[in-house]
């Protein structure tokens, strides 16, 4: 559940009010689990779908890398 | 619940768009079947003239009709993926407040084809037709902008508090004070308003002056402060709001909105002049009806494609 939280902290920056939609269906369609069950170690994998995802929706690459990045800190 | 907001929204839009389309048809069918009389025809037209001209200006209002009607559709579907959670609830009431603004210009357009009929066959029942074509011009609208505010205001508390959204209101309620002002010197200035000596011209409303105050005047300036107020209350979310991405869709959302809404209000307060475009020429008067036409267009489509790219960051 923490880690769901702080992902969905930081989608909000890029996606606001729409981030906690965003992070659970990509959750649930890709990772095939319950969001609130997202752990550091699923990070790695959600991400990759997060670039993809993220990309279709703006063409800035560099707000991408940089909402991936943080992301992706999370698991350390 | 979800899926039942979903099937009631589904169920509001099929009867929606059924009843607009009959209504279109309708205008379809009077304009072109109305009598060229003495008192229609004001600019001496020929028949095929004025056909040509009809078609020049329901092309246009076909195609505005079309982009709300896309806008509209576009609007549902983003509300049913968004319907549980608060921005959704908004949104939604801001969609139909848009749809009913949209119905009240499609009756606006059936009433002035029914008109000609009127002015050529049954001028017995011309009084009640201004009169009741009045009061739905202001009621309308009123409920749309109500319907608008509600959301808007409902979208504002989201990312700030009632204190913040009422210290913003000093400027918008100035505004909607000095426009005022303008309508009500205009409409009491109108020399026509309770009868009218021109033939084929009938009077504004038929109506006492205190009549016209409460009924007419009153209602109308409530719709404009919530209008203004909601075009506000967007401002400060569209502000206020988090992510870089949702916020620049939002953006776009908000300007179509704030085109339509402003637009509309512009329209009422036109009106309330339109015996001073007694005299304008015929061309002016064209010119006139397509830059308006245009506007509006670009405000549904604005509209549009911010509702897409909201939708999109929910469907990815």
């Amino acid at each position: 559940m923490e880690t769901y939280n702080q992902t969905i902290k930081i989608a909000t920056d890029y996606l606001g009010p729409a981030a906690e939609r965003f992070i659970a269906r990509q959750v649930a369609a890709h990772l095939k689990k319950n969001p609130k069950d997202l752990t550091k170690e699923d990070l790695l994998k959600l991400t990759e779908w997060l670039r993809i995802s993220i990309s279709l929706l703006t063409e800035d690459q560099k707000m991408v890398d940089e909402c991936i990045g943080r992301i992706q800190s999370l698991a350390v | 619940m979800e899926t039942s907001a979903k099937k009631h929204s589904s169920i509001f839009l099929s009867i929606y768009i059924l009843v607009s389309g009959l209504l279109w048809i309708a205008y379809f069918i009077l304009t072109f079947s109305t009598p060229l009389t003495e008192a229609s025809n004001k600019f001496n037209l020929t028949l095929f003239s004025r056909t040509l001209l009809q078609i020049s200006i329901i092309l246009p209002i076909f195609i505005a009709w079309f982009a709300s009607f896309y806008a509209t559709i576009g609007l549902k579907k983003y509300t049913d993926l968004i319907i549980v959670s608060e921005d959704g609830k908004a949104v939604r009431l801001i969609g139909v407040g848009i749809s009913v603004l949209i119905f009240g210009l499609v009756l606006s357009l059936v009433a002035g084809s029914l008109r000609g009929y009127i002015l050529a066959y049954y001028t017995e029942y011309l009084k009640l037709f201004v009169i009741i074509n009045n009061y739905i011009t202001v009621a309308v609208p009123l409920v749309s902008y109500w319907l608008i505010f509600k959301g808007s205001y409902k979208l504002a508390l989201t990312v700030t508090d009632k204190k913040f959204i009422k210290s913003n209101r000093f400027f918008p309620i100035c505004i909607t004070l000095v426009l005022s002002a303008v309508y009500i010197v205009s409409l009491f200035l109108n020399p026509i308003r309770q009868s009218s000596p021109y033939p084929g011209t009938p009077a504004t409303y038929y109506l006492s002056d205190l009549w016209i105050l409460l009924t007419i005047c009153i209602p109308y300036i409530i719709g404009w402060f919530l209008g203004v107020f909601s075009i506000c209350n967007l401002k400060i979310f569209t502000k206020k709001t988090t992510g870089f991405i949702y916020k620049k869709s939002f953006k776009r959302f908000n300007l179509g909105i704030t085109i339509i809404v402003g637009f509309s209000i512009m329209m009422q307060i036109l009106s309330s002049f339109s015996v001073s475009f007694r005299n304008i020429s015929f061309d002016w008067i064209l010119v006139i009806v397509y830059i308006i036409i245009a506007i509006l267009v670009a405000g549904y489509l604005i509209l549009a494609s911010g509702v897409n790219k909201l939708k999109d960051i929910e469907i990815v």
